[in-house]
């Protein structure tokens, strides 16, 4: 019984954690630039479309087509990038605002402060990937008054949303290094500096039959779901993340723990 | 059962290898203001630190209501309010917005405690005015306002009256009397400013370089700190060797060539006098008299710093 109310406690604080981490946010500029970035891959792709369709009569803008290329460049390249950077904000803002001295004598245990972030940072993830889906299909509704766009049905939309909910899970697994190193330069210079150099290699190995074997990229083929020409098993893939994903917490809960607040 | 809110035992601290504090035997007294005073870098927010649970220590136990902190957290930390160095608050929340956060946190039920703790310090409810715009004066009332939200029983301040402007000092000086002799909390107040400790607490320990040199009420320093001896003499450095080799006293500080004062009121006066001429030196004045606070916290911490 003892247990349970702990446990309920601890849930309440999360809870808790989690609300004031949204209050935190109002007129956060930094979240309002990372919502406008989340216009650019959908508008990308777009007019990336809408200029092979003028170019040559033959090709027809098609809502699966926007869709794939949309997460491959997101999962990819921009989305890695774009939260590392939010992510690596909103740890670091607590050490540079000096805020962590006022939670901890609350008290807020260190790791329910912690798990209180990654929680918020898979919601805001998740929340991107939402934002970037509804944009796409925005553009090509819109875009369907003008000229014909095929396969612009509710089953083709709902199926790009879960791949990109999906997306959206594995690259908040693949993001925990970088939470990590956040952590420990408390500051955002040093992952933004690693995702640069992630995103770099994502983007040399994405035609590559190893890249399965690369965390980052693997997460774009298991949320696509093409693995073809692939020598690395799903199943590897899913396990490399995975351990991948509890070692950055294990590291990160390791290292925010031993800090002391300075 | 112990008379004291807060005891520490051989508390220390280090860093690599440097002695943040050490062997620090604390006590604060229910009720009292008690003022940590010592020189920048004395090791006064460390202390306070790890009264708080921000820091651990590296040796030495801390008890507080006759708990030790470690494993109570929960049930201790509530009762407690602070304020650590530089205020921190997130700058692009107004100042009851930031409240708001940390009344969130702590289950402060309702929003009268924030509007309260605001009026209390003269801040605003509900100014549009962000925290990034305030003043370190503003920013400074905005942290005692969250450190007394919640109304703790004891409170720790650490240099609360930074930035502040004279009128500003006085206000934050006379609000943390009230607190104290009205409400009964009890608090700990650190500074480098000894008019500001001598003005405020009723306790006070001076710390220097990690170690806690002397905690006495306020009115057994001053009279510890108003009497000596003081002579003229002829030649003080032949002085002191006698006073360290025949008296075996080393509580003496030689002011220059002539002067020398004592500071063991023990010590009989007629015999130092009398050894002093029988080995040739001429003693014109010898009299009973007092040291101003200030000169006795520099004479013990060795030198400037408090002002």
């Amino acid at each position: 019984m003892k247990n349970i109310l702990n446990e309920l406690r601890e849930v309440k604080e999360l809870l808790r954690l989690l609300q004031c981490e949204y209050m935190k946010l109002k007129r956060s500029k930094f979240l309002f630039i990372g919502i406008l970035g989340t216009l650019i891959v959908p508008l990308f792709v777009f007019v990336k479309a809408a200029v092979n369709c003028f170019v040559s009569s033959e090709i027809t803008i098609s809502l699966f087509s926007l869709y794939d290329d949309g997460l491959m460049f997101l999962m990819l390249l921009f989305a890695p990038l774009v939260l590392t950077i939010i992510h690596a904000w909103i740890i670091s803002r607590e050490y540079t605002d000096g805020t962590l001295k006022n939670i901890f004598v609350v008290p807020v245990s260190k790791t329910t402060f912690l798990w209180g972030k990654l929680l918020f940072l898979a919601i805001i993830t998740l929340l991107f990937m939402f934002i970037s889906w509804l944009e796409i299909l925005v553009l090509t509704f819109f875009c369907s008054c003008f000229i014909p766009v095929t396969e612009l049905t509710v089953p083709s939309a709902l199926f790009f949303l879960i791949k990109m909910l999906y997306g959206g899970i594995l690259l908040c697994a693949t993001q925990t290094p970088f939470i990590y190193l956040t952590i420990r330069a408390k500051g955002f210079v040093a992952p933004l500096i690693a995702i640069t150099a992630v995103s770099l290699i994502n983007v040399v190995l994405s035609n590559s039959p190893i890249a399965g074997f690369y965390p980052w990229s693997a997460s774009y083929f298991l949320a696509i779901g093409r693995f073809y020409g692939q020598s690395c098993p799903k199943e590897v893939s899913i396990s490399i993340i995975l351990i991948m994903c509890l070692l950055g917490i294990t590291a990160s809960l390791l290292r925010f723990r031993k800090d002391e607040v300075k | 059962m112990s008379n004291y809110i807060i005891e520490t035992k051989n508390l220390a601290k280090t860093y690599g290898r440097v002695k943040s504090v050490a062997d620090m035997n604390i006590h604060i007294r229910k009720g009292r203001i008690y003022g940590l005073l010592g020189r920048n870098g004395a090791g006064k927010t460390t202390a306070m630190k790890m009264l708080l649970g921000l820091t651990k220590p590296t040796f030495g136990e801390i008890f507080i209501w006759e708990k030790p902190l470690r494993g109570n957290e929960k049930k201790i930390l509530p009762r407690m309010g602070s304020l650590i160095e530089a205020p921190g608050f997130y700058p692009n929340l107004t100042a009851t917005e930031n409240l708001r956060i940390f009344a969130a946190l702590r289950g402060v039920p309702n929003s009268h405690a924030i509007k309260d703790a605001l009026d209390l310090v003269s801040l605003p409810y509900k100014d549009k005015k962000l925290f990034s715009q305030y003043s370190l004066g503003m920013k400074q009332r905005l942290a005692i306002a969250l450190a007394i939200m919640h109304d703790p029983e004891l409170l720790i301040l650490d240099e609360p009256i930074n930035g502040l402007d004279p009128i500003g000092i006085a206000q934050i000086r006379l609000f943390i009397r009230r607190l104290c002799d009205e409400k009964g909390k009890t608090i700990i107040i650190s500074s480098h400013i000894l008019s500001e400790i001598s003005l405020l607490a009723d306790d006070i320990g001076i710390i220097h370089n990690g170690v806690l040199l002397e905690e006495e009420s306020l009115s057994e320093l001053e009279q510890k700190s108003r009497k000596y001896i003081h002579l003229t003499i002829s030649d003080t450095s032949q002085g002191a060797r006698i006073l360290e080799q025949i008296f075996d006293e080393t509580q003496f500080m030689i002011q220059d060539d002539h002067n020398i004062r004592l500071y063991n009121l023990d010590l009989p006066v007629t015999k130092v006098v009398s050894v002093f001429v029988q080995n040739g030196l001429e003693v014109s004045e010898a009299y009973t008299c007092g040291d101003t606070l200030e000169e006795y916290f520099k004479r013990i911490t060795g030198g400037e710093g408090i002002a």
